[in-house]
């Protein structure tokens, strides 16, 4: 349904956006990946206090863990979490599934794309690589079991082959360099998962370092990744996802990264840095506030990216019409009448 | 002799497999230390392709994850992982690095899960691009600590086959004929596989480490190369190389 999201100004805080198009038990797929990580979003989302989410996840760094801690997330596709210590360690991830909070179902990365990149075609099944039938990342099966790997035969070889099932989560989350007011959102660098993970989505809410007007994106269509009628909310959100990275703007912060891991190897420093870092700021401008506070504004500036800009391409065209307005040709000194009598009688000019 | 740590002679050991016109697939860490220096080294048209869609990027620094800007700075494309994936698909990455928690005597890895995987004694970070690219990369290779609990016999669960058990199972498997393990590279050794029986072997040791060294810290029985000799050292231009331009703050490297 291409004209469902068509309204020019969908601009709303992330506290709108996350109340309107995020419910509890709704399938979320987090579209950023180790690069521009949609943090604001994700932090709206455990300050409502979503439950019962169902998350694809590509490659999560610490936003699964702080998901899990918020107690939203009860089912979790992916294929990688980092893990950030020794095996002495009990990580976030771990302590959720020993006690049952979460289940996992795990998938590699390309067998996860493939479900969304699927879903995105419209596509019932899509084949995969066959290596992942030899590995138990194919055998053991959790909450996805019958439904998580098939295998049909191709009907030009006869061969076997594995196919993953198409999938269409609820909501996808996103965030991007720039947008316009109605959703066109382009984003550049790592481009990993993001495209098809909106694309497969039903809802798409996208975050932006900056809201331009809709020329600088007509200038540059090739940087749309989503188009705007497929977006149901835009939110303005400089540093929005802080602490990873984002081309052109910032890059990550590793040391509050590790303040993060660091409290959140006991339960009880998870929590306080949740209560922190989350719950204690009622939106991004807070939490950049609370970070100028306790660290310093200027250690935040430090990380502002060194400009180095593409060059523009040239969206250029002759706009030259090949009959003028007396319907004379400016090449052949014909007439269209002309032309298209000879081209009856001799079938062509190739040869004159 | 030129004084140099373990660290970097695993790395040159591993950068010298990269020859110049090759594709590697590399995450980061060593891995990405070896593909640099030997881009820097001998192998100036080695193309360099990290997961998340940057293709052969001139790394100004060290990248901390596949995704990192830097893995797109100079790149002569800025693609995403599907992109990637048919690349690898097709036939058209030479090497690439894995690690893992696990790796048994086919070569098998593991990189998910110890213990039972609902309940985990310890949960990893899972797949990600591994099983994808150990499946069907041409030359699969491993940097790794020489340690018994990670040599096992057998992989307590798979993410990524190797020959799995033996000659033929990986193209009985419907994998591409002629991929797989290619080396293993330790603190102590470089090992490589048996053509015939496909088991992991001992190629080259490092100064210092007697086969009896390896084996002691390998949970199964090594095979030995025909010849086994001693793993060349670094030479003087590997190192300034590696500790000048490839990671100069020594995050990999060590001080």
């Amino acid at each position: 349904m291409l004209t469902k999201y068509m309204q020019e100004d969908k601009r709303m805080s992330a506290k709108e956006a996350v109340e309107r198009f995020v419910s509890d038990g709704d399938s979320v797929v987090i579209a950023n990946c180790l690069y521009g990580t949609p943090y604001a979003l994700i932090h709206e989302i455990i300050r409502q206090g979503r439950k019962g989410l169902t998350v694809f996840q590509q490659g999560g760094i610490d936003e699964i863990d702080q998901l899990l801690l918020g107690g939203c997330v009860s089912r979790l596709l992916m294929a990688y979490n980092f893990r950030v210590a020794g095996e002495r360690i009990e990580t976030v991830l771990e302590r959720a599934l020993r006690r049952g909070e979460v289940e996992v179902e795990d998938y590699s990365n390309y067998t996860l794309l493939a479900m969304l990149q699927a879903g995105a075609m419209g596509y019932p099944f899509l084949p995969v690589m066959s290596g992942i039938r030899e590995s138990d990342v194919y055998r053991v099966e959790t909450f996805c079991a019958g439904q998580k790997f098939g295998e049909v035969e191709c009907p030009f070889t006869g061969e076997k082959v594995v196919v993953v099932r198409g999938r269409n989560p609820d909501v996808a989350i996103l965030h991007v360099q720039r947008a316009d007011k109605s959703g066109n959102a382009q984003l550049w660098g790592a481009l990993i998962n993001s495209k098809w993970a909106c694309l497969a989505s039903s809802r798409i809410i996208v975050s932006c370092e900056q809201i331009v007007d809709r020329d600088t994106i007509m200038r540059s269509p090739h940087l749309t990744i989503v188009p705007s009628f497929r977006v149901c909310a835009v939110v303005e959100e400089p540093w929005g996802a802080h602490p990873s990275e984002l081309l052109g703007f910032y890059d990550y912060d590793m040391i509050f990264r590790s303040l993060f891991f660091m409290q959140a190897m006991s339960e009880e420093g998870g929590k306080a840095w949740m209560d922190e870092w989350v719950y204690g700021v009622a939106d991004r401008r807070e939490y950049l506030q609370h970070y100028a506070d306790r660290f310093g504004l200027r250690y935040l500036q430090e990380l502002r990216a060194k400009p180095y800009p593409s060059i523009p391409a040239d969206y250029g065209a002759s706009g030259r019409r090949a009959w003028d307005e007396n319907d004379m040709s400016f090449n052949f000194q014909l007439t269209r009448d002309e032309f298209l009598r000879a081209l009856e009688e001799k079938g062509g000019f190739v040869n004159g | 002799m030129t004084d140099y740590n373990t660290m970097e002679l695993m790395i040159c050991a591993a950068a010298r497999n990269l020859e110049d016109g090759a594709s590697v697939a590399v995450g980061t860490g060593a891995p990405c230390a070896a593909a640099m220096l030997a881009q820097k080294a001998y192998a100036p048209n080695l193309v360099i392709i990290f997961e998340a869609g940057g293709i052969a990027p001139l790394l100004p620094t060290m990248p901390i994850s596949v995704g990192d800007s830097r893995t797109y700075y100079k790149a002569v494309m800025a693609s995403g992982m599907c992109e990637v994936m048919e690349t690898i698909q097709r036939g058209l990455v030479d090497y690439c690095f894995l690690g893992g928690a696990q790796i048994d005597m086919y070569g098998n890895i593991n990189s998910t899960v110890i213990g039972d995987w609902e309940k985990p004694k310890v949960r990893f970070p899972g797949s990600g691009g591994a099983n994808d690219f150990g499946s069907l990369a041409w030359k699969i290779m491993v940097i790794t600590p020489q340690d018994a609990r990670r040599f096992v016999e057998r992989a307590s669960f798979i993410t990524t086959p190797g020959y799995l058990d033996g000659p033929g199972a990986r193209e009985a498997a419907g994998l591409p004929a002629n991929t797989g393990p290619h080396k293993v590279i330790t603190n102590m050794a470089v090992m490589g596989f048996d053509p015939e029986s496909k088991r992991m072997r001992v190629e080259s040791i490092h100064k210092g480490y007697s086969f009896d060294d390896v084996q002691e810290n390998t949970g199964f029985e090594l095979l030995r190369a025909p010849e086994v000799v001693e793993t060349p050292e670094p030479t003087e231009e590997e190192l300034r190389l590696l500790r000048d331009e490839v990671d100069p703050n020594r995050y990999i490297i060590g001080r």
